[in-house]
């Protein structure tokens, strides 16, 4: 895969503020940066559509999936423009995603200049506590921890599980894999999370291993996902809700076949 | 009912929902009640589940539609977009335990438990997704004919 995302188009070069091709790919970069957070395609075609209109832009047309956003209208100067752009990874970041959302209301509400909304961007402060490398471990730790005490385990069960949160954490931030392929590392995650579990069954366990194991799938299970393809479906984007539900029944099938790789060969 | 279970299952899912919500890298202000309307939506599941005595598809419906309707209001009230509590409310509803279960059996060659927790599994899926279109195609509605409405006013 060959692209060029990380760069953000310079608004020195526009012609004035109110340049409608240097506006619009703005407006895209907050379209894609809200699907890179999470957001269901509905949310991102309201509130282009919102921006487009308050500008008094005619003619505006608007679609996005989760992985395509493509925008044309006509500007106040009788200038067609057309701008498309193919989003590439998608992950959860509430708290950016909430930023970006005043941001499109503030636009709407104010109309502003190419050159403030780049500098509102640039500026946007990220989440305080997410590269804390100690926080991310508790809080990875008492998810999975949690999960494994709400299905019936004991304490010992849940500690051994957030033990065990705490390596998927481990493997999650320092592999490339999770940036090359999705399903591959999710069942390499789990395959290790479940080869681990098994290992500590095998050396003379007193818990129930099968509660610890239940709190490390949590960890892994596309709730996000579905959550958002179903409401994509009911808002009408039925082909955004049928690629987002098929992507999380493929990790669902990747999280499957991660554990049942070490309990079919090492038995129960 | 077992009132000490539900507590100790209700704590068991609000840390483990409080932890998620930081996963999602929410807002800190936002964490606590992303919490508040996971528990909800579990203690909702429990009571109903008792009362239809373990019907896990209506239970699961019951419990996403109240998932739904409180983090449509915190939504409202903190001025927030919904997906933020909604993603975290049907969490403890989502069938990580009998997924897990239905993958187990499966391999370890037991068909008859593999396909209990495989249909239980699938029921319960389909329970949430059947609630959360009830609650959110109504809000939806409310909120097409108030912009209606207003258009009409100007």
């Amino acid at each position: 895969m060959i692209f060029d995302i990380s760069t953000r188009i310079d608004p020195k070069k526009a012609k004035d503020e109110q340049d409608s091709h240097y506006l619009l790919a703005l407006f895209l970069d907050i379209a894609e940066e809200m699907l890179n957070s999470g957001a269901e395609t509905n949310r991102v075609e309201d509130s282009l559509f919102r921006i487009l209109k308050s500008y008094g832009y005619e003619k505006v047309n608007v679609f996005c999936i989760p992985e395509f956003v493509s925008v044309s209208f006509e500007d106040p100067n009788g200038e067609l423009v057309t701008q498309t752009r193919r989003v590439y990874t998608i992950s959860n970041n509430m708290n950016h995603l909430e930023d970006l959302n005043a941001l499109s209301r503030y636009i709407v509400k104010n109309q502003p200049g190419v050159t403030d909304i780049y500098n509102r961007l640039e500026n946007m402060p990220p989440t305080s506590y997410s590269s804390n490398m100690l926080i991310m471990a508790l809080v990875y730790f008492f998810a999975s921890g949690g999960f494994a005490f709400f299905f019936h385990g004991s304490l010992l069960d849940a500690f051994v599980s957030g033990i065990i949160g705490i390596v998927i954490m481990l493997i999650a931030k320092f592999s490339m894999l999770q940036n090359m392929n999705k399903l591959l590392y999710t069942a390499v995650s789990a395959l290790i999370a479940c080869l681990i579990a098994m290992i500590i069954s095998r050396l003379g366990y007193p818990g129930n291993i099968d509660k610890v194991m239940i709190g490390n799938v949590m960890l892994f299970i596309p709730g996000l996902a579905l959550t958002t393809s179903f409401r994509d479906m009911l808002c009408g984007d039925i082909i955004a809700g049928l690629i987002r539900m098929m992507e999380s029944l493929m990790i669902a099938a990747a999280i499957a076949v991660g554990y049942a790789i070490p309990i079919f060969f090492l038995g129960r | 009912m077992d009132i000490r279970q539900l507590a100790f299952e209700s704590i068991g899912a609000l840390v483990a929902c409080l932890a998620f919500a930081a996963i999602h890298r929410n807002n800190p202000k936002r964490i606590l009640f992303c919490g508040i309307s996971a528990v909800v939506s579990w203690i909702t599941c429990a009571i109903v589940s008792y009362i239809t005595h373990d019907d896990v598809f209506i239970s699961c419906m019951i419990a996403a539609a109240a998932g739904t309707i409180i983090s449509e209001i915190f939504a409202r009230t903190l001025k927030a977009p919904a997906t933020i509590f909604l993603v975290i409310a049907i969490l403890p509803l989502v069938p990580g335990g009998s997924l897990f279960y239905a993958t187990f059996y499966a391999v370890t060659k037991d068909q008859l438990n593999a396909r209990i927790y495989g249909l239980s599994t699938a029921l319960s899926a389909l329970g949430i997704a059947v609630g959360l279109i009830l609650v959110s195609v109504a809000f939806n509605m409310q909120r097409e004919i108030l912009q209606r409405l207003n258009l009409k006013k100007n």
